[in-house]
């Protein structure tokens, strides 16, 4: 029994040190690789986008006028970004600026901190990923006792994703553009599910100030949109008012998108992926309305306070 | 507590732990003790239910061992309407008031129609009720003595490692291992250990890796169609087999490391060559309780031909019912008992298949392999409209060989999981014994098996995953 429990920690420890040492060498695929490859780039951007899928298919870097590079996450809620956000300040990438997509669904759920279980890699790195993911259950430290356990459920793809990079190079700007498709747009439009008694739980916004605090203390100025939604959703104004409120009393300048969506793109399914997401023709209105709404914060001087106002 | 919880893990190591530190007469209540916390674990109230049974199997046992004839017929009767009784109450309760409630709708009598109870199933009452129920038939047909001792009955009823999702046991097989001293024995808790390992990796690699892909499309099922279809069928095959045996396995081996032996209940069940076959290897332990207490007690094959389609069709059909009460269980039970029927009637031979030829065994294992994966796609279908869908767009020829992936990363891991897992059994096949592949004696076996088994739990399996299906049953 002693014999085994030496051979597994000791499988534990060179199986560890071995995807380590791939993981870092991938470029590819949205459980690191891109997070990697924003690493490794030898320059970091004047502005860094980041949100779920809503920011990453929706909003074009290069329609800003500075540049700007889109590190954006399908699925991940503000936890993810606000470890995220760690990972990048641990590396010494932070940017001048960030624009970040703000959901409203997810602030209509309980608090669900598993999205930062993506992030498990940096477990025992990042004290605030560390203690997200040992606050996810009781039990998690005892699964974090076998490091191996921080590439569980991704073993498959660090090594595919490690083959991918090998004679990878990418000069992209993180932009994933969705393509229009033939799809029955009546249905775009009909009432999205709405959680019964809807309320914003105040323990989700938790995340969201963790964000703004370290933007803050690390002078990266930050900028938030909400973006529009085809389907009706009843919850949003709901939303919008605890997140329009928290932004406000923070003084982060926000263009809260849902409420004020620009005419064409509520007039026109066509520019619709499906009730929730723009397409890339969707996309490029959505960015010049950003683009347009950013450029005076994005001209002053970086290192100046937080802009105010604008919302 | 599921067996496959860190809950469970220190759940295990201490009651094992202090099984072998405490002198043998206090071990049966030690045993009982953590039975009743694994159980009120999930809903603590229905324990009182539990305990209920309990009371009147047991009362019934000594009244039925004390009286003759009559009376002692009644008190049979008496167990078995209270086993029956909790189970229709808490299980085909609402199934039975849905039914009226269509007919009433349908003959347009009423559109409101009867209430249904708020109730939650209790986990695996199907299970420990059965085996309630075999132990009071069996103190009847004089088999068995009843048991005197309230605890050690209880125990029998309450096993935590087979509590709620079986093997089924019967008193004649386990109520005197209770009496028995256990002594730490190291190569008999080793293969326990590598059985608990094995039976974690079925379900936390395969089972739960296969569930992600299989439940994503059989939840969306209208989008799907062909080879899709098809593909998440056979997963669902590879996904209820690993699930419950995987269960059992952590069962036996649980059970084993304190030196108990539980039954078999599964034997490789994919490989059989006739779906008569199958039924010898799947679920071994209600299997062979529908054969001995209703099948048999039916009249077997003793009274004609008809009689005996006839019995192998009401058997299979309670068996079906026996899982849920849901139509779709009903027309599973349909499908196995025709099956069955009808190997019975064209006399197709499953015991002497030695002398087939490899590749007449591999077309036959092939045929039964499809014949059940037919019947599932009726288990796992939430209702009747699905499984038809289901069925006919999976031979619809337009775009039947676009497979939908979805995640690659998901997809290799239970398609790796699914090979291992095949490899193994393969090679479990031809040594037919765990112990005898990885021989305790041997240290280099085990370890080199239970050190793979290990990292493949670690870095494949689904952390907090789904419950074992069978629970709900």
């Amino acid at each position: 029994m002693s014999l085994l429990a030496i051979l597994v920690a000791g499988a534990d420890f060179a199986l560890t040190k071995l995807f380590d040492a791939l993981y870092v060498r991938v470029r590819t695929g949205q459980t690191g690789g891109e997070i990697n490859q924003y690493l490794a780039m030898p320059q970091t951007p004047a502005m860094l986008i980041m949100g779920n899928s809503r920011a990453r298919y929706q909003v074009d870097p290069d329609s800003f006028v500075v540049p700007t590079y889109s590190l954006c996450h399908a699925g991940m809620g503000q936890v993810f970004q606000t470890g995220l956000l760690d990972v990048l300040r641990l590396h010494k990438k932070l940017p001048p600026a960030i624009l970040l997509h703000v959901d409203f669904e997810e602030y209509m759920d309980a608090d669900n901190t598993e999205d930062v279980g993506n992030l498990r890699y940096y477990y025992h790195k990042v004290p605030s990923i560390t203690s997200e993911i040992n606050g996810i259950s009781k039990y998690e430290r005892v699964k974090y006792l076998f490091q191996f356990y921080r590439y569980n459920g991704r073993t498959i793809n660090t090594l595919k994703n490690y083959l991918q990079s090998i004679n990878y190079s990418y000069a992209g700007n993180g932009y994933q553009k969705s393509p229009p498709v033939l799809g029955d747009t009546a249905t775009f439009r009909m009432p999205a599910p709405s959680p019964v008694n809807p309320r914003v739980h105040r323990a989700n916004l938790r995340h969201l100030e963790s964000f703004i605090k370290r933007c803050k203390s690390n002078q990266v100025k930050l900028l938030c949109f909400t973006s529009p939604y085809l389907s009706p959703h009843s919850y949003a104004a709901t939303a919008a008012r605890s997140i329009d409120s928290l932004l406000r009393t923070q003084h982060v300048p926000y263009l809260n998108v849902a409420a004020h969506t620009p005419p064409i793109l509520m007039h026109h399914a066509k520019l619709w992926q499906d009730g929730d997401h723009l397409n890339e023709l969707g996309a490029t209105c959505l960015s010049h309305e950003l683009a347009q709404w950013s450029a005076p914060f994005l001209r002053a001087n970086a290192s100046a306070p937080l802009a105010t106002g604008s919302h | 507590m599921l067996f496959n919880s860190i809950q469970f893990l220190i759940f295990f190591v201490v009651v094992t732990t202090t099984y072998f530190l405490i002198p043998h007469r206090f071990r049966w209540f030690l045993l009982l003790v953590a039975s009743c916390v694994f159980y009120a674990a999930f809903i603590p109230i229905y324990l009182v239910i539990l305990f209920g049974t309990i009371i009147i199997d047991y009362i019934a046992g000594i009244q039925i061992e004390k009286a003759e004839g009559a009376r002692r017929k009644s008190f049979l009767i008496l167990s078995l309407v209270a086993n029956i009784g909790v189970l229709a109450v808490f299980k085909y309760y609402n199934f039975f008031i849905d039914n009226i409630n269509f007919l009433l709708q349908q003959s347009h009598i009423t559109a409101n129609g009867l209430a249904y109870l708020r109730i939650a199933l209790p986990i695996g009452l199907s299970f420990h009720t059965f085996q309630a129920m075999s132990y009071t038939i069996e103190v009847y047909r004089r088999n068995v003595p009843a048991e005197r001792n309230f605890g050690i009955y209880a125990l029998y009823v309450m096993f935590y490692p087979q509590l709620v999702a079986g093997p089924i046991e019967r008193p004649q097989a386990i109520l005197h291992q209770f009496y028995e001293e256990k002594h730490f024995e190291f190569e008999r808790v080793v293969l326990g250990l590598e059985r608990m390992l094995w039976g974690l990796f079925k379900k936390v690699v395969v089972s739960d890796l296969l569930s992600i892909y299989v439940n994503s499309i059989y939840n969306h099922h209208e989008a799907n169609t062909g080879l899709t279809l098809l593909v998440a069928t056979y997963g669902f095959a590879f996904q209820i087999y690993c699930d419950f045996s995987g269960y059992s396995d952590i069962a036996l081996g649980s059970a084993q490391v304190m030196g108990f032996k539980l039954m078999e209940n599964f034997n490789l069940p994919y490989f059989s060559k006739s779906v008569t076959e199958f039924w010898r290897r799947w679920h071994i332990s209600l299997s062979s309780w529908l054969r001995d207490y209703l099948y048999i007690s039916l009249g077997g094959n003793r009274k004609g031909v008809v009689k005996t389609y006839r019995n192998l069709m009401i058997t299979m059909l309670l068996g079906g019912l026996w899982h849920g009460a849901s139509w779709n269980f009903v027309i599973w039970g349909f499908l196995n008992g025709a099956y069955l029927s009808l190997e019975k009637m064209f006399g197709v031979d499953v015991k002497s298949g030695s002398h087939y030829s490899w590749p007449y065994k591999l077309l036959r294992i092939f045929i039964t392999f499809h014949l059940i994966c037919f019947t599932w796609v009726f288990f796992r279908a939430t209702s009747f409209s699905q499984a038809f869908y289901i069925i006919t767009h999976i031979f619809n020829p337009v775009n039947f060989w676009n497979l939908r992936i979805q995640d690659t990363g998901i997809f290799a891991s239970m398609s790796l999981g699914v090979v291992l897992l095949l490899l193994f059994e393969y090679v479990y096949l031809r040594k037919r014994r765990l112990a005898e592949i990885t021989p305790a004696y041997s240290w280099k076996w085990p370890l080199a098996f239970s050190m793979a088994l290990i990292f493949l739990i670690v870095g494949f399996g689904v952390s907090g995953g789904d419950q074992f299906i069978y629970f709900q049953f």
